[in-house]
């Protein structure tokens, strides 16, 4: 495993009977990066993430986490902290208590821990919460508190499995604030539906399909294209198309009204370079009184995920 | 201390904390409490009436002994032979104890199994149902886990047996007049060693089946199941002594036939858990 690796997969695979959960997934996470982890249901995220925990024994291959093999995770102590789906704190008892005890029970010194858990409280926005019971969480919440337990210490790598997920949008914009925050100190790995999210805020990511890796690179390889470019125009703007009629290299163009945004697919010849062809579509543009906001050359992740998944 | 018997004493006191705050544990102490005080009760009332009538039934054993064709037992001691099967070393000892205290004991050893059972079907998978064990096993060994757990119950049944101990000897001091609580509370002391050592065995194997079975109930069902099958394999002539309560009788004996029957106890109790810590350590979670 390279040094600046902090997570890596060689052709791993885990089946239950004739399913094929994980079929040959190898990829690395290299440290200090927010890692965004993607596919479709049953892709075989939560799978990876569970093996990467050690809840679940891969059936083949190989993984390492922080140098240590994946059956030898748990020498790893509050280096490894995670978010298991589905995990819920036991019912009867407060989570406030659950934290303590999840604090202790991952070593740390007992003059911190009250300090800490009201600290990891704050960051998920349920400070007066500390008393409510296991049972009684909505799944809003239990996601909170999970989150929570996962910020517990000082953690080198952060494993989030759909830390957004059921969250309102100003829970979620808070979540995803203080990952950032975190990956000032830990590398973190997110896996989630959220396309938009992950492309807002992780550097690199892969996306999964049937258990096998599609595709993996920084998001600035898994956007970017020639033959896509995106210009944001003004308020007041109208359909721009009938003005770009003429351009040879345009081979499709979509506008949206909402957004006024005009996405446009091109098809350029060998000799043909896309800063030429862009400017020049923006020149007509211009000399059609229209007002730029932004141009914006390759696809969006969500583009990139339907195309490949 | 290291940080893995730390981890296993923080998971126990855990543990501990839900069994008080569930009322499992007063329920647990409830339960063996009364079954102390009601068999104390009529222990009490046993052995008022046969103080009261020894002379006479030892009166009516040795005229029945000097009738002709007698070939019974010939004094109350040689009753209590009779009724263990013709063991005089084991009635002779028997008759040295208050039978408040060997009754008491022969009621422990007959329900705790089942009273374990219902207390502690669910110490594990309780926690695989809900997925919370995910978040303990972020943090610790699965072998500390199940320490943990296995410590709790332990604790647990530590508490609830001495209350009950403690229930029986007021009981006895009140009711009985001539009752002295010193050496009753050395044999006390003595069978409730014996109770904690026995019943490490059937925590031991409650602990396999709640890790083999996900759901509660058929973890329990699964659990009576297994203890009236081994109280039947108890009785077979060939594989008797495969099953824990073969080693019962050894437990009333003196001296090396009891250690004998604790270290059967204690190593069924550590098959069992090493059972357990190979069902938890192989299952995905």
């Amino acid at each position: 495993m390279p040094h600046d690796l902090v997570l890596e997969t060689k052709d791993l695979s885990k089946h239950y009977g004739n399913t094929h959960a994980l079929d040959g997934l190898s990829f690395g996470v290299a440290r200090g990066s927010i890692f965004g982890f993607l596919g479709p249901n049953g892709a075989g995220k939560t799978t990876t993430f569970s093996i990467l925990c050690g809840f679940v024994r891969p059936s083949g291959g190989e993984a390492w986490v922080l140098g240590q093999p994946v059956g030898r995770v748990r020498s790893l102590g509050a280096r490894l902290s995670a978010l298991p789906q589905d995990a819920r704190f036991v019912p009867s008892r407060s989570v406030g208590d659950s934290l303590r005890y999840l604090a202790e029970l991952g070593g740390l010194p007992r003059h911190r821990i009250a300090d800490e858990v009201d600290r990891v409280l704050s960051v998920v926005g349920l400070k007066d919460a500390d008393g409510v019971r296991g049972k009684a969480l909505s799944h809003g919440m239990a996601k909170r508190f999970g989150l929570a337990q996962a910020f517990l210490g000082q953690p080198e790598l952060v494993l989030l499995d759909e830390p957004t997920e059921g969250l309102d949008p100003r829970n979620a914009e808070q979540v995803r604030r203080v990952i950032r925050e975190l990956a000032a100190s830990a590398t973190v790995v997110v896996s989630s539906h959220n396309l938009t999210e992950v492309q807002d805020l992780c550097d690199h990511a892969a996306i999964l399909s049937k258990g096998k890796l599609v595709t993996t690179g920084s998001m600035e390889e898994l956007t970017a294209t020639d033959e896509q470019v995106v210009i944001s125009l003004g308020p007041g703007s109208r359909d721009p198309r009938p003005a770009l009629q003429g351009l040879a290299f345009i081979e499709d163009a979509r506008w949206d009204e909402a957004g006024l945004r005009l996405r446009l697919d091109l098809r350029l010849s060998p000799k043909q370079s896309p800063e030429a062809a862009i400017t020049e579509a923006l020149r007509i543009l211009i000399a059609q009184n229209a007002t730029i906001s932004t141009v914006r050359r390759g696809q969006a992740l969500q583009e990139r995920f339907l195309r490949v998944t | 201390m290291s940080d893995s018997l730390k981890q296993i004493w923080c998971i126990a006191r855990f543990d501990l904390g839900t069994a008080l705050r569930t009322k499992r544990a007063l329920a647990a102490t409830l339960l063996y409490g009364l079954i102390a005080m009601g068999t104390g009760g009529v222990l009490v009332w046993l052995e008022v009436k046969i103080r009261t009538y020894a002379d006479t039934a030892e009166g009516l054993v040795r005229v029945a002994a000097t009738a002709d064709g007698w070939d019974g037992p010939s004094s109350l001691e040689e009753v209590i032979a009779f009724l263990l099967g013709g063991d005089k070393e084991l009635a002779a000892h028997l008759l040295g104890i208050p039978l408040v205290v060997y009754g008491f004991f022969w009621v422990s050893l007959t329900f705790l199994p089942y009273l374990i059972a219902i207390v502690s079907h669910d110490m594990v998978n309780a926690e695989l149902r809900n997925r919370s064990v995910r978040f303990s096993l972020l943090r610790t060994s699965r072998g500390a886990f199940l320490s943990g757990k296995v410590l709790a119950q332990l604790i647990l049944l530590t508490a609830v047996t001495v209350i009950s101990n403690l229930l029986l000897l007021a009981v006895a001091w009140v009711q009985l007049p001539a009752f002295d609580p010193g050496p009753a509370l050395l044999y006390l002391g003595q069978y409730w060693i014996y109770t904690i050592v026995f019943s490490l065995c059937w925590i031991g194997l409650t602990a396999l089946v709640s890790s083999l079975v996900e759901s509660a109930g058929l973890a329990l069902m699964l659990l009576f199941v297994a203890l009236i099958g081994l109280s039947i394999l108890s009785f077979h002539d060939d594989f008797g002594l495969l099953s824990p309560g073969a080693w019962k009788i050894g437990l009333w004996k003196p001296g090396l036939e009891a250690l004998g029957s604790l270290a059967a106890f204690a190593s069924f109790g550590a098959v069992f858990l090493a059972g357990a810590w190979g069902a938890l350590r192989w299952r995905d979670l």
